[in-house]
């Protein structure tokens, strides 16, 4: 029953609420009408509350302004505006002011007193106190996407004016009365926290008259605001998208819960929701309900809400029981009337509408700064990113590597339909300086996607690897990258050989050129070299060719790529023969160009298994030979080991055929 | 990797394939592995799958591998790797090797690192002179006695690497539509196809007329199938 008639009390108050004819306060200390009236599909606007969100958590992301306005329709209707308010976000800081003229309330008692002097005269008296804040400041930081802590001030003026009868005694004696006016202000400070680990979750603390600090005014103590300290514990669930269930408890033990429901509408988000309160201070148990409508869009959010108490408010009490009993709060006390309260707030955001948002990110591909030139052309990157606008948009995707980059690297723009989601490919270049990296690390990757401004619309975070300067991937393909690296050593290098080996190859027939350098070439390049099996088992190692050259040795890759550099750096073309690991065994080496066609190759060779003819652009069939790079002996005995290798795996077991083998070429 | 060459000499001994020379007439030569000189084949010798024989005019040697005996005739040249059994699949892929062949498009940028060239620039001519080889008609003609020993793929694959690296060789029309047939024969007939258009290009007069006849014969035969 009792069900029941509430039940039919909260529809009677709504239909109320909606004819905007509406109720009064709250008297639970850390409850106020903005507190439940969260638009939950566009939240991005803050609640003009300090009241029930002392931490000063907002979603809002930059300026704001509000007016807030209400009328009192009790016994006597009055104009107000109740609160102006000034908010900043910046990056992860939220600060927040408000000014509230409206935020007042005045108690008048009637004190007459009996007078004697030869008559008994009734002096009217009266006394009348007055409670208000002025202003209030919140500040608050996101430490995470999902943790904001932050604390607020309010400062609260209190004035107690009592009629006191004074006699003067002159030629007529008369009774005077006096008018003593005494004030004390204080400012109360609280803290909290809202975690909300998914948007379908948020739980919150937060403090309720921590921290009071009063002027040395004198004034008397029962007619103070009473300052309980409490601490208010809060949850906010949303089982689907259309529908908040919310609930906060006091220590005290008050509490209230209630129910948002959101229609997208009219350009925006239209919100209604009801909830109901437990005051201690109160009854009956269930000591009232507030219900609010709210519009949001884009730009702006209007809020209709108001309050309406079950139980008849005490609209006279002695001044004794006044002076006993006290007040908990400004704005919600159990000597408010019942009254019809209409509350408008208007807020807008002067920030551009977000456009797009990250889904998520997913990191391709760990970073190896010798293939810097790889990250030019295959993203190391994805990003899923959503248009939430009602219009085509062009993304400029961006990102930044916090040890490799020292600005942000722009990726291809990518257009997005309305409500569409898109892949978004991440590119990155590693600069020269970046690439001598000693050690492994994990670095972080921000990314970011913007639209036709200069802010981001959203941000991304993720860790990424970033491997020491020899690491390579295992593939073979990414070699060329360490032969490329620093050709002018390896071009210098060679030259020097050649040089030494000038008269020799001044002598060699102009076919035969490039046959003849690459044997003095080799010969030269092995005669200190030692091979080297890879100490590191863990992952791929490959040395750069000045450090092959300066530690005198290396194993398949390292030889494989400081050879192919040399002969690169003077323009002989050079391409990797991958066998690709089968039994737990792989191994490189090298296939170089001679120039020769094919009916110049009897010129080098008596042995057709020798060679391997390529095709080149023009259509020319080429001699290539192949090159066995761990055989450190000679050129002579390197190409027949090469040759035999190579024609047997790759020809006569049709390696090349399977895949099982392929060509690489470096350019 | 150093592994690799350890493994890879073991393999080589496991796989070697012996034939023991049981016959010789006239002259006959053997390239053993991948050295460079020629070397005489007496009876008895044992030659491995790595070996290349030639055999010179009125010559020729029989081999015996394992009981089973591989005759090669006069002005004949084979490389013992191709006497074997080889399935379709294996010759197919042999025949997709000559895509594997073309370097990328990226891959023609060869040119030298050097931009400037001071001084007079002289134009280097080669003096050497290129002997004229009949290897490569000899291998064809050791194709060929594949074929009629019943190696018809190895045959096709001995014939495709020689038409490849002796250039020659491939203007001799008759030998070409002999393989043609082949290809035919194993009803592979996009790729007898391929070869005929191929081939084409040499053909002249009377051969045009017999390639482009060979043409139509295996467009009916790819329209029936």
């Amino acid at each position: 029953m009792l069900f029941l008639s509430l039940k039919r009390k909260i529809t009677l108050t709504t239909l109320v609420v909606i004819m905007i004819c509406s109720s009064e306060y709250i008297a639970q200390s850390s409850f106020d009408f903005y507190g439940n009236s969260w638009n939950n599909n566009n939240d991005s606007f803050r609640l003009n509350s300090l009241e029930s969100n002392p931490l000063n958590y907002s979603k809002s992301d930059d300026w704001e302004l509000s007016v807030s306005y209400n009328t009192n329709l009790a016994d006597q209707v009055t104009n107000n505006v109740y609160l102006i308010s000034l908010s900043k976000k910046l990056g992860s800081h939220y600060l927040y002011s408000r000014f509230t003229p409206g935020i007042k309330h005045s108690f008048s008692f009637k004190t007459d007193q009996d007078i004697v002097i030869r008559d008994t005269v009734l002096l009217q008296t009266k006394t009348k106190i007055e409670y208000s804040e002025k202003f209030g400041f919140g500040y608050s930081v996101d430490f995470s996407k999902t943790i904001t802590a932050g604390f607020s001030f309010r400062y609260f003026g209190q004035e107690l004016t009592e009629d006191t009868p004074d006699v003067v005694y002159d030629s007529v004696n008369a009774i005077v009365t006096e008018t003593i006016t005494s004030k004390k202000d204080f400012l109360k400070g609280d803290i909290g926290v809202s975690i909300s680990p998914s948007r379908y979750f948020t739980f919150s603390v937060h403090s309720n008259n921590l921290f009071i600090a009063n002027n040395n005014d004198k004034f008397e103590e029962d007619f103070q605001i009473k300052k309980d300290k409490l601490a208010v514990f809060g949850l906010s669930i949303k089982p689907i998208d259309n529908i908040n269930l919310f609930g906060k408890i006091e220590t005290n033990s008050s509490f209230n819960a209630g129910l948002n429901l959101n229609w997208n509408m009219l350009g925006g988000t239209v919100s209604i929701g009801n909830s109901i309160i437990h005051d201690k201070y109160q009854s009956p148990y269930i000591a009232g309900m507030i219900p609010f409508v709210n519009y949001s869009n884009d730009f702006m959010s209007i809020t209709v809400t108001g309050v309406k108490y079950f139980e008849e408010r005490n609209k006279v009490q002695p001044l004794s029981v006044f002076r006993e009993e006290g007040i908990h709060s400004v704005i919600n006390n159990r000597y408010s009337d019942d009254k019809v309260w209409v509350n408008v707030n208007f807020a807008f955001s002067l920030k551009e509408e977000q456009k797009v948002k990250f889904i998520d990110v997913e990191i391709k591909k760990d970073i190896f700064p010798s293939l810097d030139e790889l990250y030019l052309s295959e993203a190391f990157a994805v990003g899923r990113v959503v248009n939430i606008s009602d219009e085509k948009v062009t993304v400029k995707p961006s990102s930044k590597i916090s040890q490799l980059n020292e600005e942000l690297i722009y990726s291809p723009l990518v257009t997005i339909q309305p409500g569409d989601t898109a892949e978004v490919f991440f590119y990155t270049n590693i600069n020269k300086i970046n690439r001598v990296i000693s050690k492994r690390e994990i670095s972080q990757a921000n990314f970011y996607v913007t639209v036709h401004k200069e802010n981001p619309d959203d941000a991304f975070q993720k860790p990424i690897l970033i491997n020491q300067k020899n690491s390579w991937d295992g593939n073979v393909f990414n070699l060329k990258h360490f032969v490329k690296r620093d050709l002018d050593y390896s071009s210098n290098y060679a030259k020097q050989i050649i040089n030494k080996n000038r008269d020799s190859l001044n002598n060699v027939d102009p076919l035969l050129t490039n046959f003849k350098t690459v044997e003095v070439l080799f010969n030269e390049y092995v005669k200190n070299l030692t091979y080297v099996a890879d100490p590191r088992a863990s992952h791929e190692w490959v040395q750069f060719p000045n450090e092959t050259i300066e530690v005198k040795g290396g194993d398949c890759d390292d030889l494989s790529v400081c050879f192919s550099s040399l002969l690169e750096g003077i323009g002989i073309p050079t391409a990797f023969v991958d066998y690709k690991e089968q039994q737990g065994i792989r191994h490189v080496n090298l296939l170089v160009n001679t120039k020769l066609i094919t009916s110049q190759a009897s010129l080098i060779t008596n042995n057709d298994r020798k060679y391997f003819l390529r095709t080149n652009a023009e259509g020319v069939d080429e001699v290539w030979i192949p090159v066995e790079m761990t055989m450190l002996t000679n050129f002579k005995e390197a190409w027949s080991v090469g040759a035999k290798k190579f024609y047997e795996e790759a020809v006569e077991l049709y390696g090349l055929a399977k895949g099982q083998i392929e060509i690489i070429d470096i350019n | 990797m150093k592994k690799f060459l350890i493994i890879f000499l073991i393999i080589g001994i496991n796989a070697a394939q012996d034939f023991a020379v049981e016959k010789i007439s006239g002259n006959v030569l053997v390239q053993k592995g991948f050295s460079e000189s020629w070397e005489d084949v007496k009876i008895g010798d044992k030659l491995s799958k790595d070996d290349l024989l030639q055999t010179e005019e009125k010559s020729f040697i029989q081999l015996n591998n394992s009981g089973s005996r591989f005759l090669l005739k006069s002005n004949s040249a084979l490389g013992l790797n191709h006497i074997k059994e080889v399935s379709i699949n294996e010759l197919l892929l042999a025949l997709a090797m000559e895509e594997i062949r073309k370097i990328p498009k990226d891959g023609k940028k060869n040119e030298s690192r050097n931009t400037a060239v001071y001084g007079e620039e002289h134009k280097l001519v080669s003096t050497l002179e290129i002997k004229k080889s009949t290897l490569g008609q000899k291998r064809l003609k050791g194709a060929k006695q594949l074929a009629e020993e019943g190696f018809e793929e190895s045959a096709i694959i001995a014939a495709k690497e020689t038409y490849r690296k002796y250039p020659d060789t491939r203007k001799d029309i008759n030998n070409r539509l002999y393989f043609v047939d082949l290809l035919i024969q194993l009803e592979l007939l996009e790729e007898a196809n391929s070869e005929l258009y191929s081939l084409k290009e040499f053909a002249e007069d009377d051969n045009l007329i017999l390639v482009d006849k060979k043409i139509n014969e295996v467009k009916e035969k790819l329209t029936v199938n």
